[in-house]
């Protein structure tokens, strides 16, 4: 039985695990918790906005959300004192590092990057280019590509500086209106593929600072009539910023914008409307569109194919159609049409004639499909551009016409019938 | 010196015996044992003296009995002395013959063995002694008495003295005869017992309600009652130098393959330890690696899941003096496995397994990944997330390690507590000592509440494993991952899975592969530890275990039209 060879190996074999186990421990423990850090030393970046600064300074603006004045939901005994809870810190520098050094200075937690929603470029800084300044959010290895990249129209840091009290600060509130694709949406990824990518220009979301009410359709400003004093100043997403390189070139209103995202078939406006004469309004929610470039060559012209097709329903008949007949349908969605494919031509041909800037891909769609033309013309493709003659087709179908059941509209005026209506259009 | 209590036993007899020595065998023995205990006295390490000492007493185990009555009296009471429980009923039978009955007061049924035996004997007369018996041998006094006149139904005879003193010890009684050497062991055992009641650790919701007793024979019929066959075989061991504690090794033969049967019994057999006193020691001492903090037996108070687990081909250990079966080989699936599975719709079975699987990974990583994500991976958690994980731990003084430490630790307490506490109290205690430390720990800034919910919930997860030995397993490895996690981020939970992984996937169960079916994959096994099949599914058994039947129920046995009704080719029927 056991004996004295077993206990002796078996005391080995503890031995040799005690050591075993020494080592490990130690392994573990001397390497220490390196990068190790707990969430409350970080200064957690929720949104950056750069500007323009004298002497070829670039002004860096960081919105860091100040945790303590977070009340979790359902916290009891939460103090009435609350400050806000977000604060915003600014520094200069030659380069944006330059600046976020500065940055840590004043800031007793580390900067914390994987979380910026928003990275917001003041107008100035735009019209100089941004590259340069984009290579530090690339290179980072905290950042993210997926941050909504925007232009802003004035200074960046007055956006960061105004109040949005619905979300709990105003780079997420920014990030969720971003998603609501008011306008050419972009992110630092997507932005990049444009800025690199051959035939195509980058265009972003403009985001403004605004204190109530809309803007003027076809324009960036607000009415004066329209701003109110007891309105705080919030940030506002309309409009689109061209850029031709890393250069902003030129800024699109509202309109301008959506021209732009139904020609590339991205998803943005949900509502448009569509007018019988002048005062009578139909509205349209849209439910999704598609879009697709069909480069042509006749002869030695190339000539470029738009084909939308448009999924709609009817959202509001303020006209007072008879929405139940089929034909007045037919004929609304002739009207559809008719105001989207204008949409993108007025866009279309504002491009060609004042940027040059071929924001809608019409390069790329070539060098697809034509790549040894492409290697030809690629170098003089701006000048292609601004002569380019572009085709737009439009097929629009309205799917539904509401929870309405009534064949007459709730209107008082008259009910349009399809050939009243056929007439109406006519004469306009 | 306790353990010496035998070979002091072995003296006992030797002290006696001279008295009168009168039969060849005894002296031979006797020269035997003196040669021996001279040998072992020479020698000079201690342990190895005393192996020699326990060896040359075992020799005495051979000594027979004496067919002087007096000796043999003599003998038993000295052994018995100062054994107030033991008893010797002398009597004198109508033919004359001096005679006794012995046993240990409380363990037999006294009136039975009264009128069976003691009376029986005595009021027999001459006739009752004479005549042929049954192998129509001469006149052998004990085959007559047993044969005729004792009128229980289990007796057996022994000649042997050590025999006789362990079937008394275990409850028999012993009649000896003047002028025969040898004795009849008569059981009439009958002693105190808890009845059957409901299993405490593994209640269910649907399902028999019997669990295990303390009584081996009680147990063995539990699990009789659930297989009647006669294959289910029980081999009946004792264990123990002291306690000499009987062990059943049960299975069904012909299904249970024989390598495995006799690994068992080879196992159990060399157990040498001076008591069992739960079958928790027996666990300890059979399994393959015994430093793995993983159990590699199931122990269950249920009979049903011995039943069942027997079906499967695997063995169950029974312990006299334990409620707790063990059940052998394992696998790390079976003992994620509840009886209920099988009890309720094969849906809810599944899910219940799946979750359960779930639950066990949340119980062992649960805090680490807490742990990890906030001190190493912030850019992992959703920004609101973040935010408001932030916000909680404003002003906490401690990292969150040492916060997930200090909160596992106190659960820990808590649930110790509550295990040892009286029953009444213990529930109460747990709860206001939940409460108490929860919320307190919260607003006094000591805690952040995300650090309670995570040890909440793991707390809970823990307790779903349906084998609580698993479940005190992996809650103990969850500090090891904390303390990686907060060493090496996600990294060191990877780290510290696969050491488990590699660990787990070494390990063996009586030769069975611990995390088969899944590796070694085995297509057929591997839908049970995903699902619980539907039972008309559930067809062969395992081909590690059930191979040498591998068919367990017939191929149609699903309810519903048949499909084959008014087929003209079909013969299969």
């Amino acid at each position: 039985m056991g004996g004295k060879e077993g206990r002796q190996a078996e005391m080995n074999s503890t031995r040799r695990l005690i050591y075993l186990g020494f080592c490990l421990s130690c392994a573990l423990t001397l390497t220490g918790c390196w990068d190790r850090i707990e969430v409350n030393d970080l200064a957690i970046v929720q949104g950056i906005a750069l500007d323009h600064a004298p002497d070829g300074h670039i002004e860096v603006t960081i919105s860091i959300p100040v945790p303590s004045e977070i009340t979790p939901p359902g916290a009891t005994g939460g103090g009435a004192q609350l400050g806000p809870p977000a604060t915003n810190k600014s520094a200069a520098g030659r380069t944006v590092t330059e600046a976020v050094i500065r940055l840590q200075e004043k800031l007793s937690r580390r900067i914390y990057w994987a979380h910026n929603a928003v990275i917001l470029i003041g107008e100035d800084l735009a019209r100089e280019g941004i590259g340069p300044v984009l290579d530090f959010f690339t290179r980072n290895r905290q950042s993210r590509l997926s941050s909504v990249i925007a232009v802003t129209t004035g200074k960046a840091r007055d956006v960061l500086a105004s109040t949005l009290p619905v979300e709990l600060n105003v780079p997420t509130g920014i990030q969720e209106m971003e998603r609501l694709h008011p306008a050419p949406f972009a992110d630092v990824k997507t932005f990049l593929q444009m800025m690199l990518g051959e035939g195509i220009e980058p265009t972003t979301s403009l985001v403004h600072v605004v204190t109530g009410g809309a803007p003027e359709p076809g324009t960036l400003q607000l009415p004066s009539s329209q701003q109110s004093e007891r309105d705080p100043a919030q940030p506002a997403v309309f409009g689109a910023a061209v850029f031709k390189g890393d250069r902003l070139v030129t800024m699109l209103s509202e309109r301008e914008a959506a021209g732009i995202l139904f020609a590339k078939g991205q998803f943005g406006p949900l509502f448009i409307p569509v007018s019988v004469d002048q005062d009578r309004w139909v509205g349209m929610r849209l439910l999704r569109y598609t879009s697709r470039y069909r480069p042509r060559l006749e002869g030695d012209q190339l000539r470029m194919e738009v084909h939308v097709s448009v999924e709609a329903e009817l959202l509001e008949n303020k006209a007072g159609v008879d929405a139940d007949d089929p034909r007045v349908i037919k004929l609304l969605e002739r009207e559809l049409e008719k105001t989207i494919g204008a949409t993108i031509r007025s866009t279309v041909t504002k491009m060609q004639d004042e940027a040059q800037a071929d924001i809608f891909g019409f390069g790329a769609a070539v060098r697809r499909r034509m790549p040894i033309l492409w290697r030809e013309i690629s170098a003089s493709w701006d000048e292609i551009f601004a002569r380019l003659p572009v085709d737009i087709e439009v097929k629009a179908a309205i799917l539904r016409t509401g929870l309405t059941n009534r064949p007459q509209p709730l209107t008082r005026g008259e009910v349009l019938s399809a050939e009243r209506l056929a007439e109406l259009l006519r004469e306009e | 010196m306790q353990p010496l209590t035998l070979a002091a036993a072995g003296r006992d007899l030797q002290e006696v015996v001279p008295l009168k020595s009168d039969s060849v065998e005894r002296h031979v023995i006797l020269e035997e044992y003196e040669g021996l205990i001279a040998q072992a006295e020479s020698l000079k390490d201690r342990f190895v003296r005393r192996d020699a000492v326990f060896a040359a007493s075992a020799v005495l185990e051979r000594l027979p009995i004496s067919d002087d009555l007096d000796q043999n009296r003599r003998s038993l009471s000295h052994l018995f002395h100062l054994a107030s429980d033991w008893v010797m009923r002398e009597f004198r039978t109508a033919q004359g013959r001096e005679g006794f009955v012995t046993y240990i007061d409380g363990l037999i049924d006294r009136d039975r063995l009264d009128r069976h035996v003691v009376a029986a004997l005595m009021a027999a007369d001459e006739q009752d002694f004479t005549g042929p018996t049954l192998n129509g041998a001469s006149q052998d006094l004990i085959e007559v008495v047993r044969e005729r006149i004792v009128r229980a139904s289990q007796v057996d005879t022994a000649s042997n003295l050590r025999t006789v003193v362990d079937a008394v010890l275990h409850g028999d009684a012993a009649l000896f005869l003047d002028g025969e050497d040898r004795a009849l062991i008569i059981s009439e055992r009958d002693y105190e017992k808890r009845s059957v009641g409901e299993p405490e650790t593994e209640a269910v919701i649907r399902g028999p309600r019997e669990g295990f007793i303390e009584s081996l024979r009680c147990n063995t019929a539990l699990i009789r009652r659930r297989i009647r066959t006669p294959q289910l075989k029980v081999e009946t061991m004792r264990v123990g130098r002291v306690s000499r504690t009987d062990v059943a090794i049960c299975y069904i033969r012909n299904l249970t393959p024989d390598t495995i049967v006799e690994e068992v019994k080879r196992r159990v057999q060399r157990i040498d330890v001076d008591a069992v006193i739960d079958s928790a020691m027996f666990e300890e001492l059979i399994e393959d690696d015994p430093y793995s903090p993983f159990p590699q037996v199931i122990a269950t108070e249920r009979p049903d899941i011995v039943a069942a687990n027997l079906l499967e081909g695997r063995l169950a250990i029974i312990v006299d003096g334990s409620p707790f079966a063990l059940i052998v080989p394992v696998t790390l699936w079976s003992l994620l496995q509840a009886s209920e599975d099988y009890y309720e719709r094969f849906y809810i079975g599944s899910f219940l397994r799946i979750l359960r699987y779930a639950l066990s990974f949340l119980a062992l990583v649960g805090p680490a990944l807490y742990v990890a994500v906030t001190t190493f991976h912030q850019e992992m958690l959703p920004t609101a997330l973040l935010l408001t994980v932030a916000a909680t731990r404003e002003g906490i003084p401690f990292p969150s390690v040492v916060e997930a430490l200090m909160m596992e630790l106190m659960f820990e307490a808590l649930r110790e507590a509550g295990v040892r506490l009286p029953r009444n109290v213990g529930q109460a205690v747990s709860i206001v000592g939940a409460l108490v430390i929860g919320q307190a720990a919260v607003q006094a800034g000591l805690v952040s509440a995300p650090m309670v919910i995570i040890v909440a919930i793991t707390g809970i997860a823990s307790f779903s494993f349906p084998r609580f030995n698993l479940g005190i397993s992996v809650r103990l490895l969850r500090f090891p991952m904390v303390l990686l996690a907060s060493t090496l981020g996600l990294y060191g939970i990877v780290i510290g899975l696969l050491i488990i992984l590699i660990h787990v996937a070494g390990l063996r169960s009586f030769g069975i592969p611990y995390t088969s079916p899944v590796a070694p994959f085995l297509v057929q096994g591997f839908r049970d530890v995903i699902f619980r099949p539907p039972l008309w599914l559930r067809g062969s058994r395992s081909s590690l275990l059930g191979y040498l039947n591998p068919r367990r129920q017939g191929g149609r046995i699903k309810a519903g039209p048949d499909p084959w009704e008014g087929r003209k080719d079909d013969k299969q029927r």
